[in-house]
């Protein structure tokens, strides 16, 4: 390893000692550049010790803060038992259901109402309007028509996450540069190549981050409907197990919904990554 | 499974005890026990007022029998309602609240957690359970709601309800196909046919049907093991620092229970627990009936209680709510309540329950009962 390591200064003062971690982590070629993968951890692993302490010496009681361990050994019981993995299982199905349904007509919405004006006129008020309700709001509607059944839950899931996708796609377009729009034409490209080739490359940062916008919505309302109208779900077993006092499991929920959406935004970010591989560095990051 | 108070609660329960000396220096024949400064009441409150309390503590506290009681000690008396039923249960195991009023299920649950309680007396009774369908429904009898998409709300009190109703008509939860909606969801899911009927409580299932959206086809009335109670509980911790005062409680509410039984305070019983609810005095009269309300407002622990206690219990491990058993013979402590009927002469006055409901005197000396 031919880097030279700079020394920390012995001034010692904050900034040098960060500057000094930088380089160790950051520079190509650094010895220590694995410890950035941890930089993220930190706060979750501090919240894991305090959560330990606390409930080693007691500051709550044992009723309204389950030790560590007792939420382990729930975790794997009601993994053995079938039920966490049962709960996951809905969950997952009823939000990519929702959430392709919402997606695709997001898309169509979004791109129809930002390439066309008359479309706009027709669609947009109304639909900013429904969009200001709360889907919560929507339940009681949902409920007369759908009944309590698997079409609630990924009816409001599609709902839900419909609504950021449009927007974003619509301003996206929007916000295309004329002068793009004009080479395109220069080119002598028809409609379905100036779409493909111009428009939803230049509005794909404001659309995909609609589509990731979407699935933190989708993902809120179906937690929310599960908790009430349901019998399945992570959410549903989160509430459940609070109103039966069994807070480990009810750990377990919260800790398996915060994960289970992670990991969706994660994988979001793995395909973006992938679509936008043909960018220059410089682009991506303006 | 011990849960020793934290050092910060030590300290504050130190501070209030000098606090305590101190004020009491004065009086040179002190009690051998001075209630605390502050008593704390919890339980599910109201929408419209969230001091209201129920069944005879919410009378205690209304009649001002338990203000009467600690009146000349400077004791301040709060009740606190809360907002759903699991947070109070939350209250008494984070040292919120002093007494609680909960129903079977949710006590047991709570004890079953962990938390140091114990019930000391029961403070309503006798609470129906009605099973609602839609209008021009093919369900006419229990017996019908086999397969039937029918909702309740787990792990409530009503859930314990539907398991005894089950039960008692040959039934289990796999007979139907159980729907979990709360029950304002129910009745707008029952109205659009999207399910076949919803297990309620009183005050769910009377509006219903005055609303036209489904008919009553099965009550409780006449099956008290199907009903609901709720008990009176504490903490072991509040007991061990202060039995005195418990003892007082349980005084205040024995003779809330005495004035509630006096068929001339009838109306005016039924009025103060229908006020700043959302029911109406309708509705509580024709579920209450025509009858004496002696055994709505019986504060005994009778072999009923002890009974629908161990149901419930029997009921909440199967359907695995409940992970552990709790020992009721424990759990319910009795010494307050034969205190408080030997110190207000009340011993023999209200009529004992058997394990079915049923009267255990003869029909005949029932009827000499008020």
């Amino acid at each position: 390893m031919s880097v030279a390591l700079p020394r920390p200064t012995s001034e010692g003062s904050a900034r040098s000692l960060i500057a000094f971690f930088a380089t160790l982590t950051t520079a190509p070629g650094a010895p220590y550049r694995w410890l950035r993968y941890m930089v993220p951890l930190i706060i979750p692993v501090a919240v894991l010790l305090l959560w330990g302490v606390a409930s080693a010496a007691h500051w709550l009681p044992e009723q309204i803060l389950p030790s560590p361990q007792s939420v382990a050994s729930a975790f794997h019981d009601t993994w053995a038992s079938g039920e966490l993995p049962t709960n996951l299982q809905m969950t997952l199905r009823w939000l990519l259901e929702g959430y392709a349904i919402g997606l695709g007509l997001g898309l169509l919405l979004g791109i129809a109402t930002g390439l066309s004006e008359r479309a706009e006129e027709y669609v947009y008020p109304t639909f900013k309007a429904m969009a200001y309700v709360p889907v919560l709001g929507w339940l009681p509607l949902w409920l007369v028509v759908l009944g309590v059944g698997d079409s609630l839950k990924v009816v409001l899931v599609a709902q839900a996450s419909l609504t950021p996708v449009v927007f974003n796609v619509f301003t996206g377009i929007r916000g295309v540069s004329p002068a793009l729009i004009d080479v395109g034409r220069v080119l002598r490209f028809d409609r379905a190549q100036l779409l493909r080739r111009i428009i939803l490359p230049a509005a794909f940062p404001a659309l995909w981050s609609g589509v990731r916008f979407s699935l933190t919505k989708g993902w809120l309302a179906l937690v929310a409907i599960e908790i009430l109208a349901s019998t399945e779900g992570l959410g549903y077993m989160m509430v459940n197990a609070r109103s039966l006092y069994q807070l480990d499991v009810m750990f377990v929920a919260v800790i398996g919904i915060g994960l289970l959406g992670y990991g969706l935004d994660r994988s979001l970010e793995a395909i973006e990554r992938r679509v936008l591989r043909w960018r220059s560095p410089a682009e991506a990051i303006a | 499974m011990t849960v020793s108070p934290s050092p910060w609660i030590r300290h504050f329960l130190a501070v209030l005890l000098a606090g305590l000396i101190l004020s009491g220096g004065a009086a040179v024949s002190a009690p051998a026990e001075r209630p605390p400064a502050v008593i704390r009441f919890g339980g599910p409150g109201s929408s419209q007022q969230n001091q209201k309390m129920w069944g005879l503590l919410e009378v205690a506290r209304a009649k001002g029998f338990l203000a009467q009681e600690f009146s000349a000690d400077h004791t301040e008396l709060q009740y606190i309602g809360f907002m759903t039923v699991p947070m109070v249960g939350e209250a008494l195991a984070s040292n919120s609240v002093d007494f609680a009023g909960q129903g079977e299920l949710i006590a047991l649950l709570a004890r079953g957690s962990g938390t140091d309680t114990h019930m000391i007396l029961p403070i309503s009774r006798l609470e129906n359970a009605y099973l609602v369908v839609p209008l021009n429904s093919p369900i006419h009898s229990l017996e019908d709601i086999r397969g039937k998409r029918i909702a309740y709300m787990r792990g409530a009190y009503i859930h314990i309800q539907t398991l005894r109703i089950l039960t008692d008509h040959g039934l289990t939860e796999r007979d139907i196909r159980p729907v979990n909606l709360e029950p304002a969801s129910a009745a707008t899911v029952l109205a659009s046919g999207g399910i076949d009927g919803t297990f309620v409580g009183t005050y769910i299932a009377l509006p219903m049907r005055d609303r036209k959206i489904g008919t009553i086809i099965y009550d409780t009335h006449s099956a008290p093991r199907e009903t609901a109670q709720t008990g009176l509980i504490t903490r072991q911790s509040f007991i061990d620092q202060h039995p005195k005062t418990t003892q007082r409680v349980v005084n205040a509410l024995v003779r809330a229970a005495r004035w509630a039984s006096d068929p001339a305070n009838r109306d005016e019983l039924i009025s103060l627990w229908v006020y700043g609810t959302d029911r109406s005095l309708a509705e509580a009269r024709e579920d209450l009936g025509d009858g004496p309300l002696l055994h709505h407002t019986s504060p005994l622990i009778d072999e009923f209680i002890v009974s629908q206690y161990r149901n419930t219990q029997e009921h909440a491990l199967a359907a695995g709510l409940l992970r552990k058993p709790v020992d009721i013979d424990h759990w319910i402590d009795r010494r307050f309540l034969d205190e408080a009927l030997k110190e207000e002469q009340l011993t023999s006055f209200w009529p004992a329950l058997d394990a079915t409901g049923k009267l255990r005197e003869a029909p005949a000396t029932a009827k000499a009962a008020p």
